[in-house]
Order: structure tokens, then sequence, then C-alpha cells
């Protein structure tokens, strides 16, 4: 039978044990990387520099887990505050709404859709983008999304809406084009 | 609790552009870069301690031989410090190691 998560860690507190922590890392890389890729808005080695001090924060303060939430929703409010440290400090990352930014115009066909969408996503602001990428992409609950981001449920709610809101603007030459296909 | 599946387009292309990123090496690195995390948390708790059994002895040694002076109203109000010294000294002496035990007890942030 598999290790849970629970036992990995307790291993970890335990006895320092390096595999269980690289199994830790192995099962939560690729949604962690994932996030923050969406977050950097696709600079993939930053993303992994920020997944890869985030994974040695974890490291630091696992003892503080306390168990009352998922380890992934854990997880990716420290990768969150990871990049929201980062954004502070670069101008360039700055938290604001980048609603402004060029988009390249939606065409048809479900491939370029999904350019269009990786593009149209680098629209949303910051609070938006993980928003939108925690709760519609890697499932989480509202709440959860509002324990890792550090703000109000109604807020996170506004977000998701807001977000959607600007993607289907975004998309809605092609995205009409998606819907009649019956997707 | 996750939210509930919707039948909106968008939801499933987000959804469907949710793909897995290879390890390639990732893990290896963090592994391979994680300090030493229990030493300095081991340590923090001995130091204190024996910082604090140290100070109790220096603190006997320096209690008059004939033992604690007894402390009565005018003698607390006299603010002598043949009688008070002692006290003072014991109840630092208390304070510093209830300190001690607590902050070794507590986990580093």
């Amino acid at each position: 039978m598999p290790f849970t998560d629970a036992d990995l860690i307790a291993r970890v507190l335990a006895r320092e044990d390096h595999n269980a922590f690289g199994e830790l890392v192995r099962r939560h890389q690729s949604p962690v990387r994932a996030f923050l890729a969406r977050m950097t808005r696709g600079d993939a080695h930053l993303a992994d520099d920020l997944a890869q001090e985030t994974f040695l924060k974890v490291w630091k303060k696992l003892h503080t887990f306390r168990g009352n939430a998922r380890f992934s929703t854990w997880l990716f409010g420290i990768a969150f505050n990871e990049f929201r440290d980062f954004a502070r400090q670069r101008k360039e990352l700055a938290l604001e709404d980048a609603d402004d930014l060029p988009v390249e115009s939606a065409a048809a066909g479900d491939g370029l859709l999904r350019l269009d969408l990786t593009e149209a996503m680098k629209s949303l602001s910051s609070s938006e983008r993980a928003a939108v990428v925690l709760c519609c992409q890697n499932g989480l609950s509202h709440a959860e999304v509002s324990q890792v981001l550090d703000c109000p449920l109604g807020t996170v709610k506004t977000n998701i809406l807001r977000g959607k809101d600007k993607l289907r603007r975004r998309l809605a030459p092609a995205y009409k084009d998606y819907e009649s296909a019956g997707n | 609790m996750n939210p509930p599946e919707t039948n909106d387009p968008l939801d499933k292309m987000l959804r469907e552009q949710n793909s897995h990123i290879d390890d390639a090496g990732f893990t290896a690195r963090v592994v391979s870069a994680l300090p030493r995390r229990h030493l300095r948390f081991r340590l923090r708790p001995i130091l204190l301690l024996a910082a604090a059994a140290i100070g109790s002895v220096l603190a006997t040694l320096w209690l008059p031989r004939a033992g604690l002076p007894v402390l009565s109203a005018p003698a607390l109000f006299s603010l002598d410090f043949q009688v008070l010294g002692p006290w003072a000294i014991l109840l630092l002496v208390a304070a510093s190691l209830t300190w001690a035990v607590i902050a070794a007890m507590r986990p580093e942030d």
C-alpha cells in the first residue's frame, strides 16, 4: 500500500528522511510548478526557481503543518507567498492588474484556442489568475483558495467571476466556435 | 471539498489545460539542496538549558550559606539588600529557568 502524505510527513519529521521528502516533492511538483508558471506568465525557469524555494521552505517549516488542511493546500499557500515576495521585489511582476496587456487575436481550432487561453490568462491580474488557476484548474474549493491566498471568501469568488469574465471576453470569437463544436 | 463540476466550456478548457509537468530532475535538485534542519532545532534547547543550569549554580554560590533570610513585613518595607537581595536572585533564577524550559520546548519559526 502506498504511503499517504501524512505518513511521509511523519517520516520526515521523525527521521529527517530525505527519501520520504523526495516522494512528497515528486507527488506535488507538477501542480506547484504549473501554478507558478501561470503566476509568472509562462516563465518556466523563474517558476522552477520559485518552486525549488517553495519546497526548501516546506522542508524547514514542515513541523508547523498542523494537518487541519490538505497538504497540497498548505503547499500552494507557501508557493503563492514565494511568488508574492518575489513580485514585490521585482516591479515587472508586480501584483497590478494587467488588463491592458496586448493579447494575440483568437483563432479557430482547438489547438489555437489553447494557445489563446494561455495568452488570455496573462491578461488577468495576479489575484484573479491565482484564484482561477487554483479553483478551476487544480480543483480547490473557494474556501481552500481563500486560505491559500489569505483573503476573504467573497474576494475569491469575485476574482474568479471577474477572471473568467475577462477570459470569455478575450476569447470571444474562438470561444463561440469551441462552444458550437459541441465541446 | 472540490468545486462542483460545471458544463461551462471555459471550465472544461481550463481543466484540460492543466497538464502534468515531467519531473525531469526537479526532485533530485530539491533533495540535493536540502539544508540540515534538525541540528539547529536540537542545539537550541540544549544551549538554553545549559545556560540556565550554569546560571542556577552561580546564583546558588552567591546565596548566603546560612540560607534565605526570613521575610517579614518590616523587612520587606525596609528595602534592606541583605534581606531582599537573596530572594530577588532566587526569583530571577526561577523565572530564567521557566523561560528557558518554555523556549526550549517551542518549535523554531
